[in-house]
């Protein structure tokens, strides 16, 4: 069961998000890893989910897709 | 074409216990390499949407994997053309995956977001923004001024930050192992931090988490998990 302190709903899954999405074990590196429609997460969310950094990395990635919204998660 | 999704790392051959189900409603296999294996499901794309759902699934089926073996998460979203090129890259990789495997063996994360340092500061910043002396200088002369005061506003800000964190770490450092703290993000007010615990302590840590918010009324302290040990975890590809 997970253990959650505090008062934000979405708190567990921007923690989630942060750390699956940026951190653990890389096998080649940020290039392969396949990511498809990265603005749905913040937009599904509402919340500032990722670090900076992530975004920055989806954001080279995606360069040609739709604008991904700002660091606000506005 | 058919891709490997990747979860993670365990240190055994096989999966073992009930059979687990991945993306797409996947069944999770094992894909061995020497004492370890990569935990590893079809999918029938090559990408994958980073969803809130599909990211819990990835980590469902890590801590299915936890109660099992000891584990390391790969990062979300690790698609492999087939199991030999994962066979290779796991071999190329595996001494420093052991060792990890070793250190986390019995560990879980927890996350923890504190806000409320900042209060002061920023009340602070906000008068000398409006203050009636700062309009009637000279536009140039505002500008540097209010840069001035913002740096100075967040120099305040990172010295309470250093302390709040000191003060937060008495309490919460004796019943982990480890620990990073850091801002959420460049320029950010919110201070963030993942604990490696042994799961044995991971109430010991969640009371000592209690204690602290009561310590300290005036910040706003979350703490999710146990999560996988994904920030514990600093194995790389040998090329990078």
């Amino acid at each position: 069961m997970k253990v959650r302190i505090g008062h934000e709903r979405n708190t567990a899954i921007a923690d989630l998000l942060d750390r699956a999405l940026s951190k653990g074990v890389v096998l080649w590196g940020e290039a392969t890893i396949s990511l498809a429609g990265v603005g749905l997460i913040y937009v599904g969310l509402k919340v500032l989910v990722a670090s900076v950094e992530t975004m920055h990395t989806m954001r080279a990635i995606h360069r040609a897709d739709a604008p991904l919204l700002d660091e606000r998660g506005a | 074409m058919t891709m490997l999704y990747v979860y993670g790392v365990v240190d055994s051959p096989s999966l073992g216990g009930s059979p687990l189900t991945g993306h797409d409603a996947a069944s999770v296999f094992a894909v061995p390499c020497g004492d370890c294996a990569a935990a590893a499901s079809n999918l029938s794309r090559r990408t994958i949407v980073p969803g809130p759902g599909s990211v819990w699934l990835h980590e469902q089926v890590l801590e299915a994997l936890m109660r099992r073996h000891a584990v390391l998460p790969l990062r979300f979203g690790t698609l492999v053309p087939d199991a030999e090129m994962l066979r290779n890259r796991l071999a190329a990789m595996l001494p420093a995956l052991g060792d990890h495997l070793r250190r986390l063996r019995g560990r879980v994360e927890f996350a923890l977001r504190v806000t409320g340092v900042d209060a002061e500061c920023l009340r602070a910043g906000d008068a000398a923004e409006t203050s009636d002396a700062a309009r009637t200088l000279s536009p140039g002369t505002r500008y540097l001024r209010e840069r001035a005061e913002r740096h100075g506003h967040r120099i305040a800000f990172e010295d309470a930050a250093r302390g709040t964190e000191r003060a937060l770490r008495q309490h919460l450092d004796p019943t982990a192992e480890s620990a990073a703290w850091g801002l959420a993000a460049e320029r950010s007010t919110t201070l963030v931090a993942s604990y490696l615990v042994p799961r044995k302590d991971a109430s010991a840590f969640a009371a000592a988490v209690a204690d602290v918010r009561a310590h300290h009324p005036a910040l706003k302290i979350s703490c999710t998990g146990p999560w996988a040990p994904y920030s514990f975890v600093t194995v790389r590809p040998p090329e990078a």
